[in-house]
């Protein structure tokens, strides 16, 4: 284990690792601050460039993208009341109200300095996480594979945001489209509809180019004005009083940052209910619940150390066991299935100098973008509105100049511009992309390990593998509970909701 | 066309991918079609679920707040959340309500021209030329100026993939092989 430990931090020196962290995390702050570009887009971005580059240097590159990305768009939260990302709404409770206060620098220090903190706390608990989780992972067999990547879909998409049945139609969509190429079993060309080009498969990265980063450009032009008017008024505060506040608030960082680990372990719950959590519990712990939603600075401080806490997490299910914890971190399965590497067991026992890489490049990360976080805080304050009719070509033409490059292939610049119209409805009408992009991943994890249960248990391995059984009868709970409470919810008298238009649905 | 015919309309297109897949499934083996025909004809049952739910009832009752879930909280809309996240919460909503107009379909033509300029001319003049006329049609900045920023964000593009990242595409191929 303190082999692994040495080893992952002596990968990272080597090569171009570390540079790429100072690029990832320059590069995530910038796409954070953008408002209307979120994370997501950030990685989907990133991923033509890391073709060719090792392994450590292109998760440097994505993991630090992604850590210094959450805390740019927990500033366009503060800042502009635009949280870049689903995570970080609940920085524009108090945040926002700070900035009309005049006290943004001081909510931009102290969210720096508890998204480090809540980081640090995470990536310590995924490395303690390890020596535990490891020996229970090499004692399930396929058929337990099969259920926890089965649970991990229907949990992401019962828990994701909107509609529970657009959720799982989402889900399938993905599973569908990832069966588009050759059979890995039988080598059968299934849904290529005679086309040479299909038969390698949809590319992940030129989806998610297309998903995320074309649809969300496309959403922007059609808004057609700056996402955030924004006047800028005087500053009162600085820095350094953010960084107190966070230091002096040390008790109300370590309660956010266990919470944010617990949910980030949940496949596909941390990513927008983590901030929202931590807010309502530093409420309700707090003596003076009155002046959150006024600009307190605790309302700051916990959704950000549980977000950054939450990325330790995260990568702990995405790492043991295959199964993403969230839209971002199915970007990352799918640097690793690209550069020949699977995420499940093996990852603890081949690549574990792979997964204290990650660890330690979750340590610098955190620690690079809080420094320049804080020491960028006091020009942020007077930040203004950036226009999207620059934005719109400029973000459009590098990402398909980068699906065109992920593979040399022009058919990819067609797919990339198919799966941002795709992106784009699905958005509109709110059937989760996340989801889909869940279900393009997990489809071979489910596929491979079906096979594999028949050839190895038979036709009946459900009911000759108990724990199998057990989680299949969890999953079946876990899917129809919140079904069912809305249903009961339903029988209550409950305020209506109002509806946009009269006939919107 | 009222939002709930769009949502049919969308619905209704994903039910026949569900069915198209089932169709075309039949033609493979039985270890080919195990997983997809499954996966595809319960992703069909539950469009039609949807189909059903989205006709006869109101959305809201398919919404699943996971905090209130975990909380055992109150109803949804009930007040539980920040004033700011209830206002953020119906402004997004009646965003989403937008119906698919002219816009949407003019951002598919800006998408469909990149692509078009992309095949045509290759990548490189396809972001200068797509670049300088998005400048000047959106009236962002003047003819020559947005020229000048244009020629510098292809050279950039140029340095980063061909210089930095040493790809090299294939330059106009007017009449290239569909996939």
């Amino acid at each position: 284990m303190i082999d692994a430990i040495t080893a992952g931090f002596a990968a990272l020196l080597s090569g171009h690792a570390l540079l790429f962290l100072i690029l990832g995390c320059l590069y995530g702050i910038m796409i954070g601050l953008t408002p209307g570009l979120g994370g997501i887009v950030a990685l989907a971005l990133l991923l033509p460039f890391t073709y060719g580059f090792d392994i450590v240097s292109t998760l440097a590159l994505l993991l630090s993208a992604h850590i210094a990305t959450i805390w740019g768009s927990s500033v366009t939260g503060i800042l502009f009341r635009v949280p870049g990302a689903a995570k970080s709404v609940a920085l524009v409770f108090d945040g926002f109200p700070m900035t009309q206060r005049g006290e943004a620098s001081r909510a931009l220090g102290a969210s720096a300095t508890a998204a480090l903190m809540g980081g640090v706390i995470g990536a310590i608990f995924l490395a303690i996480s390890i020596p535990i989780v490891r020996p229970v992972m090499l004692a399930l067999g396929p058929a337990e594979y099969l259920m926890l990547a089965l649970w991990g879909l229907t949990v992401i998409a019962t828990f994701s945001e909107g509609s529970v049945l657009k959720g799982l139609i989402a889900a399938a969509l993905g599973l569908l489209v990832a069966f588009i190429g050759t059979d890995i079993v039988t080598s059968t060309p299934r849904f290529t509809f005679g086309s040479i080009y299909l038969l390698d498969g949809i590319s992940f990265p030129v989806a998610m180019i297309g998903l995320f980063a074309v649809a969300e450009m496309m959403k922007m032009f059609v808004k057609g004005k700056s996402m955030v008017e924004r006047q800028i008024g005087r500053q009162d505060s600085t820095v350094w009083q953010g960084v107190h506040d966070a230091v002096r608030n040390w008790f109300l960082v370590l309660r956010s940052s266990l919470l944010g680990l617990w949910i980030g372990v949940l496949p596909g719950i941390g990513a927008s209910v983590g901030g929202i959590a931590a807010y309502a519990q530093a409420v309700q712990t707090s003596k003076e619940p009155d002046k959150f939603g006024k600009g307190a600075v605790e309302g700051v401080i916990a959704p950000d150390a549980t977000i950054g806490a939450n990325e330790g997490g995260g990568l702990l299910p995405t790492l043991a066991l295959g199964i993403p914890g969230g839209e971002s971190m199915a970007i990352l399965l799918v640097a690793f299935i690209s550069a020949g590497i699977t995420p499940g067991p093996q990852m603890l026992t081949e690549h574990l100098d792979l997964v204290f890489t990650q660890v330690w490049i979750i340590v610098l990360a955190n620690v690079l973008t809080s420094l320049i976080g804080l020491g960028i805080s006091p020009f942020l304050a007077r930040l203004p509105a950036i226009n999207p009719k620059i934005i719109v070509p400029l973000v459009l033409g590098v990402c398909l100049t980068g699906a065109y490059a992920s593979h040399l292939r022009q058919s990819d610049v067609v797919i990339a511009a198919i799966f941002g119209v795709i992106g784009y409805l699905m958005d509109k009408y709110n059937y989760s992309r996340a989801n889909f992009v869940i279900g393009m991943v997990l489809a071979v994890m489910i596929e491979r390990n079906l096979h594999l249960s028949l050839t190895l248990y038979g036709d009946w391995f459900i009911f000759t593998r108990p724990v199998a059984l057990i989680m299949l009868v969890l999953i079946i709970v876990t899917t129809a509970l919140p079904l069912i409470r809305a249903q009961r919810s339903r029988s209550r008298p409950v305020r209506a909701q109002p509806y946009p238009s009269g006939d919107s649905i | 066309m009222s939002r709930r015919v769009q949502e049919n309309i969308i619905a209704v297109a994903v039910l026949a991918i569900f069915i198209a897949a089932i169709i075309a499934s039949m033609n493979y083996g039985p270890r080919a079609r195990l997983v997809p025909i499954p996966i595809a004809s319960l992703g069909a049952i539950l469009t039609v679920a949807q189909l059903i739910y989205q006709n006869f009832r109101p959305d809201a009752e398919l919404q699943v707040n996971l905090l209130r879930f975990l909380a055992k909280g109150g109803a949804p809309g009930s007040g539980d959340e920040p004033a700011g996240a209830q206002a953020d919460g119906r402004n997004a909503a009646a965003a989403e309500a937008a119906a698919f107009g002219l816009k949407d379909l003019a951002a598919l033509g800006v998408v469909a021209l990149l692509v078009a300029l992309m095949l045509l001319v290759g990548p490189y003049a396809a972001v200068f030329a797509f670049t300088a006329g998005y400048f000047v049609a959106s009236k962002q900045y003047p003819v020559i100026k947005a020229l000048v920023y244009a020629l510098g964000f292809a050279a950039l593009a140029y340095l980063v993939f061909h210089v930095v990242l040493d790809v090299q595409f294939e330059l106009s191929p007017i009449g290239f092989g569909w996939f």
